[in-house]
């Protein structure tokens, strides 16, 4: 019998018997439908949350002064709140010259001010003052103009540059180079505009697009606070450090080496370490276990769906022995009998596969549509689950093909 | 009788079976030879192991002890694949219910043993069409089983045992569950394969059908009755 021949005959055979035929497909539609869906839809998260991590950047860490107020006495918390300094200029300073692999640092002030444009608008956008080498950090680029460089700080500069966002909020559709705004009750000029950039991470979540910049060196100088220490010490406080390292193996031991310093200083909790790639990692391993659990209830339901399979052969050939005895007597070796309920189980789960996938497809555009998930739907996945369902149906249907088999001819004749 | 090589022959054939720690002899020192288009019923009560007796000739079941010569050639004891092919080529088999396969329409059942013998498509076609028009059932080639009267019915099956041209026809009282009429015309289309130079071994209990075979084989407690 060639393939076309067998599968006419199985398809016969099962059309039969149609009823049992759908009702043995059932488990097998739901199996398929849940690997179908867990592959579109685990994929469609795995593929959006790399895509996530990748704007982090995996080769930086991120401290940030926490301003946690220390409690010094107990008993008498009231006056005894001391507000601890966090981070200081003199920090970035050590981490670049004693730890290795840094490539670029810079530090951050976070500035609570107002922004008033030249016609006296007040416009709500964040100041960050910052180090020329930020741009280079995260890699931002140009609209028009430049960046702050070395010499606004060394000349304190009233220089700011602007993001994207911020320049059309405060100067509408006109050429924002060279105009002024007032920040901290200063006139700055705009030295140049921001290219729209996806990095929110690097200041926690600000959009860079809607920030203003300005020399870090000039912000401390117009807080008034004190820049140097008797021993000639950067002391100013600043709310963030952004390291960029030459790549990502150095990561993990330079968070290991701050945590370290931070516990020696006893300043480890007057900071936040932020550190994508372990974020990477730690959504990494989450999405394991959610693959795993996924991919374990799916093989459970193709195993419920073989067992369908498995019982309903069982019946058709205990139902079948006369038939099975006159296709022996017609001709048919053991082989030929073996051959044929294989094929009628793989046939039926093929079936069953096809509706799974039908249902799985449909399972994956609803949970696209309504709880607005990514789903990725390839010939891969789609292909996965019902080579599956094929699979289990020659593995189950292996074991009442053979009994069918080894069926003694003159006793399968004598059955009823 | 003409002095022609026999088409089958059996010697000294034993057959036990074991019936809980009971051994019963079904059949003992069996010895017959049959020729080419000889038209043979086997005939006897109940248990006289004529039914065994049909099964060894058909390949179904082996004996414990002896000979069986089909075509020149020792097939008691071949394996499954020989077996099959045997059964297959040089048998027709044609049982006392049919055993139709409901699943198939009238071409359908007729083409089983080709598909078996691997035949092509296009001629398992035409041979099967060809052989409904031999028993007359030209008329109900897409239909199933279940729209078919009981002679009908035998009549496929008639024509399912032609279908790979066996010169053995084995028939497991094939007028069993037809009343007169559709027995006779049964036992009209075995004399025109008798005349067609078929070799046909017929099962019965009527004892009528004596006069209507060439050879009458009588059967009692599993000997041959002379």
């Amino acid at each position: 019998m060639n393939i076309i021949d067998a599968v006419s005959v199985s398809i016969a055979d099962l059309y039969f018997r149609r009823f049992r035929t759908a009702l043995a497909t059932l488990g097998i539609v739901f199996g398929v439908a849940a690997v179908q869906a867990m592959l579109c839809i685990g994929e469609g998260a795995k593929e959006e949350a790399l895509a996530g991590i990748a704007t982090l950047g995996v080769d930086k860490i991120f401290l940030r002064t926490e301003l946690v107020e220390k409690t010094l006495d107990e008993e008498d918390s009231e006056i005894a709140k001391v507000e601890r300094p966090g981070l200081l200029l003199k920090d970035c300073q050590h981490i670049r010259e004693n730890m290795p692999g840094v490539e670029h640092i810079a530090a951050a002030r976070i500035l609570k001010s107002s922004v008033f444009s030249m016609q006296g608008r007040e416009t709500a956008v964040s100041v960050v003052a910052t180090n020329a080498i930020y741009q280079q950090l995260v890699g931002a680029t140009m609209t028009s103009g430049r960046f702050l460089n070395d010499l606004d700080e060394q000349r304190l500069a009233n220089h700011c540059v602007i993001g994207k966002k911020a320049a059309r909020s405060i100067f509408l559709f006109n050429d924002p180079i060279g105009k002024h705004i007032d920040i901290l009750g200063m006139p700055f000029t705009v030295v140049g505009v921001l290219d729209n950039t996806n990095d929110t991470t690097a200041l926690a979540g600000t959009d860079i697009d809607d920030v203003i910049f300005i020399p870090l060196a000039t912000a401390i100088n117009v807080s008034g606070d004190p820049y140097f220490d008797e021993q000639n010490q950067p002391i100013a406080q600043i709310d963030a450090i952004m390291v960029d390292l030459e790549s990502a193996k150095f990561v993990q031991p330079m968070a290991l080496r701050l945590r370290r310093w931070l516990d020696k200083e006893n300043r480890i909790g007057d900071c936040s370490m932020q550190i994508p790639l372990a974020i990477l990692r730690q959504q990494e391993s989450t999405k394991r276990i959610f693959s795993l659990v996924m991919t374990t209830i799916a093989g459970i339901s193709l195993l419920v769906g073989g067992i369908g399979i498995m019982n309903i052969m069982l019946a058709n050939v205990s139902e079948r022995k006369r038939e099975i005895g006159t296709r022996r007597a017609l001709g048919a070796r053991q082989r030929d009998i073996l051959f044929q309920f294989c094929f009628e189980a793989s046939v039926l789960s093929a079936f069953g596969g096809l509706l799974g996938i039908a249902l799985g497809y449909g399972l994956t555009l609803a949970v696209a549509n309504y709880a607005g998930w990514p789903v990725l739907v390839t010939l891969a996945n789609i292909s996965v689950g019902f080579i599956a369902a094929v699979i289990t149906g020659i593995v189950f249907g292996y074991w009442p093909a053979k009994q069918a088999a080894q069926v003694v001819p003159i006793e399968a004749l004598r059955a009823a | 009788m003409i002095a022609t090589k026999p088409l089958l022959s059996l010697k000294d054939i034993h057959k036990t079976y074991q019936i809980g720690h009971t051994p019963i002899e079904v059949l003992k020192d069996i010895d017959f030879d049959i020729h080419p288009g000889e038209y043979v019923a086997i005939m006897g009560p109940s248990g006289s192991g004529k039914s065994t007796m049909l099964n060894i000739l058909g390949l179904l079941d082996v004996p414990d002890k002896g000979s069986y010569h089909l075509n020149d050639r020792e097939v008691a004891n071949l394996g499954d694949h020989d077996l099959a092919a045997v059964r297959n080529k040089e048998i027709g088999f044609i049982f006392q219910s049919f055993n139709l396969f409901p699943q198939y329409d009238v071409l359908s059942n007729i083409m089983v043993p080709m598909l078996y013998a691997r035949m092509s498509r296009q001629e398992r076609q035409d041979r099967a069409e060809a052989l409904a028009e031999r028993v007359g059932l030209s008329h109900r080639l897409y239909n199933r089983p279940s729209q078919l009267s009981g002679g009908e019915m035998q009549r496929v099956a008639i024509a399912r045992a032609l279908s790979i041209d066996p010169p053995l026809i084995l028939a497991d009282e094939p007028t069993g569950n037809l009343d007169q009429q559709r027995g006779e015309e049964i036992l009209d289309i075995f004399d025109g394969l008798i005349d067609a130079g078929k070799t046909i071994i017929m099962v019965t209990h009527n004892s009528e059908y004596q006069s209507r075979v060439q050879k009458v084989l009588k059967m009692r407690d599993g000997c041959l009755v002379v």
